[in-house]
C-alpha cells in the first residue's frame, strides 16, 4: 500500500514534474523565438558599412558551431551572387510599388476634392488617405532598409566573417517578412476600409441626387 | 582706234586706282565712266529674302505652335476628371470610377511575384 501510494505519488510528481519541465522549455522557447524575431532597429542615419554590420551583429547574436562555419563559408560567396540579382528584382519592385501607391493616393486626391465641390463630407476620406499615406511610407522605409541590407550582403567579405553575414541574410529576412505584412496590411485596408467608404460616398451622392431631382 | 583703246585703259587703270584707294567704291556706288558692280544687287535681295523668311518662321512657331509646344498641358483626355473649366463636382459616376481605378492599381501589385514568401530562403540563396 505504502509502496503503491508512493509509487503514486512518485507517478504524479513524475507528470507535474513533466508539466512544469515542458513549461519551462516552452516559455523559454518562445522567448527564443521572440529574441531570435525581434524587429531590427533603424540604422543609424549616415552610417558605415561597419556600422551597420556591428548593429546586425549585436541584434541578431548569431551563435554559429564550427560545422556551421565551416558550411556558410564555402557557400557564402554563390548566395553573394544570388543576391546580386536580387538586388536588381528588388530595385524593380521598390520603384514599382512607389509608383503604384501614388498614383492610388492621386486618385483619392483628385476624388477627394471633386467631393467637395459636391458638398458632401470628405473627413473620414480624408482621414483614411493620411493613414494609407503613413502605411505606405512605413512599406517605403522598410524597404529601403532591406535594399541597404542585401547591399551589404552583397560586399562583406563572408568567408572572413560568417557571423556577420548570417547576422546580415536574418535581418534582411526578417525586413522581407516584414514587407509582405505591410503589403498585405495595405491592400487590406484599400479593399476593407478606403473602398468601402467609396462606396458609401458613392451611395450618399446618388441619394442627394435622386432628392434633387425630386424637388 | 588706237587713240580710243589708250584712252579707254587708261580709264579702267585710274577707276581700278579708284578703287583700291576708296572701298566705297567697290560696295555698289557707280563709277562714273567705270563698270558697274553687277553681284551687289542679288546679293542685297537674297539677305532680305533669307530675313523676311526666318521671320516668317518665327511668326509661325509663335502662332501655331504656341497651344502644341513642350511646356503646354496636355488636352484633357475623355477619362480625364478635371475639364478644361476645372475640377467638376463628383457624380456617383465618378465616385464609382475613381474606387474601380484604385482597384486595378492595387490589382497589378502581387505579393507573390514581388515578394515571394521563400525568395531568401536556404535553397534561393544557395546556402
Amino acid at each position: 500500500m505504502r509502496r503503491a501510494g508512493y509509487g503514486k505519488i512518485g507517478l504524479k510528481m513524475t507528470k507535474t514534474t513533466q508539466i512544469i519541465i515542458a513549461l519551462f522549455v516552452l516559455i523559454v522557447g518562445a522567448g527564443g523565438i521572440v529574441v531570435a524575431q525581434t524587429a531590427p532597429k533603424k540604422p543609424p542615419a549616415g552610417g558605415t558599412f561597419e556600422n551597420r554590420l556591428a548593429q546586425r551583429k549585436s541584434e541578431r547574436k548569431v551563435q554559429l558551431d564550427d560545422k556551421e562555419q565551416r558550411r556558410l563559408s564555402s557557400r557564402c560567396t554563390r548566395t553573394q551572387q544570388e543576391v546580386r540579382a536580387l538586388q536588381q528584382v528588388t530595385s524593380r519592385v521598390a520603384d514599382n510599388r512607389a509608383a503604384v501607391y501614388d498614383q492610388i493616393d492621386g486618385k483619392l486626391w483628385v476624388t477627394i476634392g471633386r467631393l467637395k465641390l459636391a458638398e458632401v463630407d470628405t473627413f473620414s476620406l480624408q482621414r483614411q488617405r493620411s493613414t494609407l499615406e503613413q502605411k505606405v511610407e512605413g512599406f517605403n522605409t522598410v524597404m529601403q532598409y532591406h535594399r541597404q541590407t542585401l547591399d551589404d550582403i552583397a560586399v562583406i567579405n563572408c568567408q572572413a566573417d560568417v557571423v556577420g553575414f548570417r547576422a546580415l541574410v536574418d535581418t534582411a529576412r526578417i525586413y522581407h517578412k516584414d514587407l509582405r505584412a505591410r503589403s498585405a496590411d495595405i491592400r487590406t485596408y484599400i479593399i476593407d476600409q478606403i473602398k468601402q467608404n467609396l462606396s458609401n460616398l458613392q451611395d450618399k451622392l446618388a441619394y442627394v441626387e435622386t432628392l434633387q431631382g425630386e424637388a | 582706234m588706237d587713240d580710243d583703246n589708250l584712252q579707254n585703259q587708261q580709264q579702267s587703270g585710274d577707276s581700278q586706282a579708284y578703287s583700291q584707294q576708296n572701298p566705297s567704291a567697290q560696295s555698289g556706288q557707280p563709277v562714273i565712266g567705270g563698270k558697274p558692280p553687277k553681284k551687289t544687287m542679288p546679293f542685297l535681295i537674297g539677305v532680305i529674302v533669307v530675313g523676311v523668311l526666318i521671320i516668317g518662321i518665327f511668326l509661325f512657331a509663335a502662332l501655331s505652335g504656341g497651344d502644341s509646344g513642350p511646356n503646354a498641358p496636355d488636352a484633357p483626355s475623355p477619362s480625364d476628371p478635371i475639364s478644361p473649366n476645372g475640377p467638376q463636382p463628383a457624380q456617383p459616376l465618378d465616385v464609382e470610377q475613381s474606387s474601380n481605378a484604385i482597384s486595378e492599381d492595387l490589382g497589378s501589385l502581387n505579393d507573390d511575384v514581388d515578394l515571394p514568401r521563400d525568395q531568401l530562403s536556404d535553397d534561393n540563396l544557395d546556402l
